[in-house]
């Protein structure tokens, strides 16, 4: 059966039919835009006018996230910004420690199993003054119960007395870098590091395989997907253990699933060729909303938590160069083997000096194993220069920026780690289009909320938290910043091919907004509403889901 | 310090190359009875010979002789906590870390729980590669690191150095490296990596060791047991390995171990006759050099 959706506005990303009033669909699939009296010529169907005073854009494809969002929105929401969980609830920035506490009470009261973990997340003090939380403010919510709440950077974590206790952390005499100690000698409540945060951690409800999302979050990521308008979306670093994918295929291959997810199997914890070779055999179990057989490589560590590896002169205030994650050469072999294989990586890298590596061993595996239409991709790849990009795009390389982080940190990157100069060229679109590097953008959820639109109002506006335009020269236009955010990101995924616009052939997959991004204000992207999405054909409303 | 502190761990240390794996696979062949737990970062294909499995489950490899192998991923301190917890418990846990992890941030982490301590860190550098390695853009940093902080450094793989006189030049002109021991094939007894396991027991020789010579030292009249460990561990003795009791100044018997440069002091329970075994390399200093400059130092210091 046809189905034709009738729109205010169709925007195609197809160059031959850039917009169109009219879209047909049969199979979950378009058949074609244009005008009625063109697609009514396929045959006999039926006009659908929901979308009567939309706007229709291809649905958004999230390059960078983790699922584990959903699972996060379980524990108690602390973040500074406002923030919709995945029932459509706007969730009130806590702007002062007060706040936190008492909306952490909040929560607390409502809990009947007296030892029960209470956890938080996306605390943020940097933008409370840089005011330090310590275990006293969380032991205003409970002396009984241990209490952990995440940060947003997810490098720090705040802990009660309780938690301390029970963890064996509550005693003087600790000297460990991530433990910051009280004027008592006890720690204060402050763990920095997954060192510090994982002994802890597990008392306080985030436990190992946090970065797995349970079947629960990944339908709650699914209702995120939706409430933003995205119909693809990656999680990108999944352990992707046999019982991990099973569930993922379980619930994705529900009728009501509203998303293509695309996790990246993580390279820890086994060898180049192990990896590779599960890659390949997870390829197979790929399905309509399951795309499997990529990888995900992690090169460095994060700026703000100073373990990204940097080139000279380092971080802007003198602390030490960062840690590789990896070896370069257990880079390369898994460069030359996933070359081989035809596998697609996809490498983390944040510092410079991270970057470079990368390309390095991506030259050299690809003399071995010359590869057309590779796309390996760098992901994040914020201090990325000029000449990078260059070698990015001699190499045939893809790059994902971190657009969203700009917003979120660039003040302190700015002001602390790397230093005004540097900190203007940071997720540097324009060099990425101007050098002619195929470039998506991303929020990283839960790092940064999950929300296209905001991440395309980041890279063409970038304005930090403090409200200042940080890096004129590399913001890029609308038109640009919502490619990315579609056939961009698409094509980082080698998925060009079936989603990213509208036009005959590929996957009915549509974001419905309530205006047209087009033609609002460049500071006003953010606040284009999202009415809900259609996936594989299925119309997802935001409102009743 | 003291070593009442749970399980025992050696962190094995070094760049990719450098024969990490083959030191843990010697180790297990040479364990006779000692119950180890080897930690490693990734299950590679080579990770454990195939003739010491018994089993292999996704998180735990079982090993002939009651050894036992895990992969830790990104999460050491919890796997740690898990072999603990093992029973029978293991005597001791060999640490293999991954190529580009920073020994001594591992040691501040597992000084945060109480089920283990680091009792030493050794590590290994590929002798051949690591001058190379060591002027290497992306990694001579975090190789350096690595060297810095380990009590013990085997400069492995030294059979295949063409000019051996050379590499000794450099190695003793470039600290920490001039107190490396050299080695081949990772081939070191257990009694060097992980401490002289039978204080005391028949063999007055000390153990047979092939690079290493090993001496009972009888202190004789009672001494500060932190001076003296001090002493058995100072640069001047190049001592790689002591472990042994003694009687204290305050008539208690106390058991002394070092490691390199690191020592630990612990009361003991039973009252043991005076004696420390001493484990040195015949390549920096023979014993009976050693011998009398200990005699020398405890005269000059008064211990």
């Amino acid at each position: 059966m046809i189905v034709i959706y009738s729109a205010k506005k169709i925007i195609t990303m197809n160059s031959a039919i850039p917009v169109a009033s009219y879209v047909a669909v049969k199979d979950g699939k378009v058949l074609g835009t244009g005008s009625l009296e063109e697609l009514q010529k396929w045959g006999e169907f039926r006009l659908d006018t929901t979308f009567e005073d939309k706007i229709i854009m291809p649905g958004f494809v999230e390059g960078h996230a983790h699922t584990m969002e959903g699972t996060l929105w379980r524990y108690v929401y602390c973040g500074f910004f406002d923030r919709m969980d995945p029932d459509g609830n706007t969730w009130s920035g806590a702007k002062t420690i007060d706040r936190v506490v008492q909306r952490l009470k909040e929560a607390e009261s409502k809990l009947t199993d007296p030892d029960a973990p209470l956890s938080g997340w996306q605390l943020d003090p940097i933008y409370m003054d840089n005011k330090r939380v310590s275990r006293k403010d969380l032991d205003k919510v409970s002396s009984t119960r241990p209490i952990g709440v995440l940060h947003a950077s997810g490098h720090i974590m705040n802990v009660n007395s309780k938690a301390l206790e029970i963890g064996g952390l509550m005693k003087t005499g600790i000297n460990h870098p991530g433990i910051p100690l009280d004027e008592d000698g006890y720690p204060t409540g402050e763990l920095y590091g997954p060192d510090a945060m994982t002994p802890i951690g597990v008392h306080v409800g985030f436990n190992r395989s946090m970065t797995d999302s349970d079947e629960e979050g990944l339908l709650a990521f699914g209702k995120l997907c939706v409430r933003a308008g995205v119909t693809t979306v990656t999680d990108l670093a999944a352990r992707l253990t046999e019982d991990g994918v099973d569930s993922m295929l379980k619930i994705t291959n529900q009728e009501s699933y509203p998303a293509t997810v695309v996790p990246l199997k993580v390279f820890l914890g086994a060898t180049p060729k192990e990896t590779v070779d599960l890659a390949v055999s997870l390829k197979k179990k790929t399905t309509d909303r399951l795309k499997l057989g990529r990888i995900k490589a992690v090169a460095d560590g994060s700026i703000q938590g100073f373990s990204a590896r940097m080139r000279w002169p380092g971080y802007y205030n003198g602390a030490p160069n960062g840690l590789w994650y990896t070896a370069p050469e257990q880079l390369s072999e898994l460069y030359r083997l996933a070359l081989e294989a035809g596998v697609q990586v996809h490498t983390h890298t944040n510092g410079d000096e991270a970057t470079e590596m990368a390309l390095d061993m991506l030259e050299g595996a690809l003399k071995v194993n010359p590869s057309p239409d590779h796309r390996f991709t760098l992901q994040h790849c914020q201090l990325a220069d000029l000449a990078q990009f260059r070698r990015m795009k001699k190499l045939d390389m893809c790059v994902n920026l971190f657009a969203n982080h700009h917003f979120y940190w660039g003040d302190e990157h700015y002001r602390l780690t790397v230093g005004p100069d540097r900190a203007l060229r940071m997720n540097a679109c324009s060099t990425a289009l101007t050098t002619g590097v195929p470039m998506a953008i991303h929020s990283d959820a839960p790092v940064t909320p999950l929300g296209p639109l905001f991440t395309v109002w980041c890279a063409v506006n970038r304005i930090t938290a403090s409200g200042r335009v940080q890096g004129e020269a590399e913001k890029i236009t609308a038109k640009d910043a919502l490619y990315a955010i579609t056939l961009g990101a698409a094509y980082t995924l080698h998925m060009d091919n079936e989603v990213g616009s509208i036009e005959t052939g590929k996957r009915a997959d549509f974001a419905v907004l309530e205006d047209d991004p087009y033609s609002v204000a460049p500071e006003n992207l953010k606040d284009v509403k999202v009415w809900g999405t259609v996936q594989g054909g299925r119309i997802f409303d935001a409102k009743s889901l | 310090m003291s070593s009442n502190k749970g399980l025992p761990v050696t962190i094995v240390t070094g760049y990719l190359g450098a024969g990490k794996t083959t030191l843990v696979n010697n180790a297990l062949r040479k364990a006779n009875g000692l119950k180890l737990a080897i930690l490693v970062n990734e299950f590679g294909s080579l990770a454990i010979d195939e003739d010491l499995i018994i089993s292999q489950d996704e998180n735990m490899i079982s090993i002939a002789g009651g050894c036992v192998c895990c992969s830790y991923g990104n999460d050491l301190l919890l796997s740690l906590m898990e072999l603990a917890k093992l029973d029978p418990k293991p005597n001791h846990i060999i640490l293999e870390a991954s190529g580009v992890a920073i020994p001594s941030a591992i040691e501040t982490s597992i000084s945060l729980i109480e089920e283990c301590y680091v009792e030493s860190i050794v590590a290994l550098v590929d002798a051949e590669q690591i001058r190379d390695q060591l002027s290497d853009k992306y990694v001579a940093d975090t190789i350096l690191a690595q060297i810095q902080s380990a009590d013990l450094i085997f400069a492995n793989k030294i059979d295949l150095v063409k000019n051996l006189s050379d590499f000794n030049c450099w190695a003793s002109n470039s600290p920490p490296l001039d107190s490396c021991i050299c080695v081949s094939h990772s081939n070191i007894e257990l009694d060097v990596l992980l401490g002289v396991k039978r204080v005391g027991e028949s063999n007055p020789q000390g153990p047979h060791i092939n690079e290493f010579w090993s001496k009972t030292y009888i202190p004789g009249a009672p001494l500060d047991p932190k001076a003296f460990a001090k002493l058995l561990s100072g640069s001047d003795l190049k001592l790689v390995r002591t472990k042994g009791y003694v009687k204290g100044t305050d008539g208690k018997t106390y058991l002394i171990q070092t490691v390199g440069h690191r020592y630990y002091i612990d009361l003991s329970a039973e009252l043991k006759e005076p004696g420390v075994v001493l484990i040195g390399s015949k390549s920096s200093k023979h014993e009976s050099e050693v011998l009398e400059r200990i005699g020398e130092l405890r005269k000059k210091s008064d211990v």
